[in-house]
């Protein structure tokens, strides 16, 4: 069974990319706000990975992975931004909230390998 | 009528009074004696009483001018003492007066030296507002430019990141079968999209406005991102790269170092007239780390070197 990853991001485009270069690898769940994010984290059980935008209207990345620690907290945390890094990033990083952060626009091979390590880390 | 003096009064006093006693006593010998040698008898008491009579009377007219006279001495000696007296006196005070002088306007001068001192205070302190409002201008500017950069960067990343994922997807797709003109589509479109994400982030460094001096700088990645931004100024000036290969990393303000090697590489350029080259070197030695930019351009004047560091100071003529 593949690995399930949950990808947040208000931009659709960038999301139907990150599943079609990624959907072969892993079993890639996505949703276009934090709020709907929190809703699939809910309804799924299992999913190991998050990735999250950062800037997104209503909810930003670290608020929405604040909350989502909440509900899975097995799960592995990454921030992607198109800013550098923020005081909000890097205390989210500190904390070990979150375990990286990428910028955009995002490199799929960084992303996936990343993602491979962190999971080996955390089992 | 005016006075006779002393001695011509006392010579006619003399004078009447003689010749008046010779006339009365001859007339009253001659009326109480007829005989001879009785009156040349008397005529010698009379010699007697004449000297008698103009002895005491001068004695009684020296006496009454001499006392007037010694008065008047004695009067002109008080008169003298008082005025030495007097003149101490005033000499005293105008001592006084003099000193008093002399301490007002040493007190005078004193106060002149406070208002020259307190005029330089002054304009050190304009001087100091001066330079805080540049700074505050500067860094004002740069926290706009920095919002401002920072909105479009991350409004330009999402695009960036459509060509990057569609130009990965379709290298993945073909694989190896890619005629030559597909190979060079795929190729610009990288190539674009690498250089286009270049300048974002070098835009959103040097931009980034922090009051932190602890963030980590790495200096080659700061001097390479102002090189992209000078980038088109350096067409006609060769760039020679000699950069740490280890990296240099220092910690200090990202942003700040940012703009000084960005007002460097400008002025660097901006030294050099038609052609010409500048040499970058960073390094780190002995636990200090350093950036060399060397320019092939005008210089600066010896007399010059100390006033770089002076806010607003330049050669240019103004505007």
């Amino acid at each position: 069974m593949m690995l399930k990853v949950l990808y947040v991001d208000d931009e659709r485009i960038n999301l139907m990319l990150f599943s079609a270069h990624l959907d072969k690898k892993y079993n890639v769940l996505t949703a276009d706000s934090g709020a709907d994010g929190l809703v699939i984290l809910k309804q799924h059980s299992g999913i190991r990975v998050v990735v999250s935008d950062m800037k997104m209207p209503q909810m930003n990345g670290i608020e929405f992975i604040k909350k989502a620690s909440e509900i899975a907290p097995d799960t592995v945390f990454y921030i992607l931004t198109g800013f550098e890094i923020t005081p909000e990033i890097q205390q989210a990083l500190d904390e070990g909230l979150i375990r990286k952060y990428f910028r955009k626009p995002f490199n799929i091979k960084e992303i996936s390998a990343e993602i491979d390590i962190g999971l080996d880390i955390n089992e | 009528m005016t006075k006779l003096k002393f001695e011509y009064r006392i010579a006619l006093i003399y004078l009447i009074v003689g010749f008046l006693y010779i006339i009365f006593s001859d007339n009253f010998l001659n009326s109480i004696s007829r005989d001879p040698e009785a009156i040349t008898e008397m005529q010698t008491y009379k010699g007697i009483g004449y000297v008698l009579v103009t002895a005491l009377l001068l004695f009684f007219l020296m006496q009454g001018h001499l006392r007037q006279m010694r008065s008047v001495e004695k009067e002109l000696k008080r008169h003298r003492d008082n005025l030495q007296e007097l003149v101490q006196e005033k000499t005293a005070e105008l001592d006084e007066v003099i000193e008093e002088l002399r301490e007002t306007n040493e007190k005078l001068h004193s106060n002149s030296e406070l208002v020259s001192r307190k005029n330089e205070e002054m304009e050190e302190a304009m001087q100091h507002l001066k330079t805080t409002q540049s700074q505050l201008f500067q860094r004002e500017k740069m926290a706009s430019l920095g919002v401002l950069t920072a909105g479009v960067a991350h409004e330009i990343n999402n695009p960036l990141n459509f060509i990057l994922g569609g130009v990965t997807g379709l290298e993945e797709k073909l694989g190896d079968v890619r005629d030559e003109k597909t190979a060079l589509y795929l190729e610009s479109i990288r190539t674009g999209v690498e250089r286009a994400t270049a300048i974002v982030t070098g835009l959103n460094e040097i931009s980034a406005v922090s009051e932190s001096y602890d963030e980590v700088c790495d200096l080659n990645q700061v001097v390479e991102n102002c090189l992209t931004v000078v980038h088109k100024q350096l067409d006609r000036i060769g760039v020679i790269r000699n950069l740490s290969e280890e990296g240099v990393v220092v910690k200090g303000n990202v942003g700040q170092l940012h703009q000084v090697i960005l007002n460097i590489l400008v002025n660097a350029i901006q030294s050099i007239d038609k052609q010409g080259s500048i040499a970058i070197v960073t390094g780190a030695a002995k636990g200090k780390a350093s950036v060399t930019i060397s320019d092939t351009g005008c210089g600066i004047e010896q007399s010059d070197i100390d006033k770089v560091t002076d806010p607003f100071y330049t050669t240019k003529s103004p505007g």
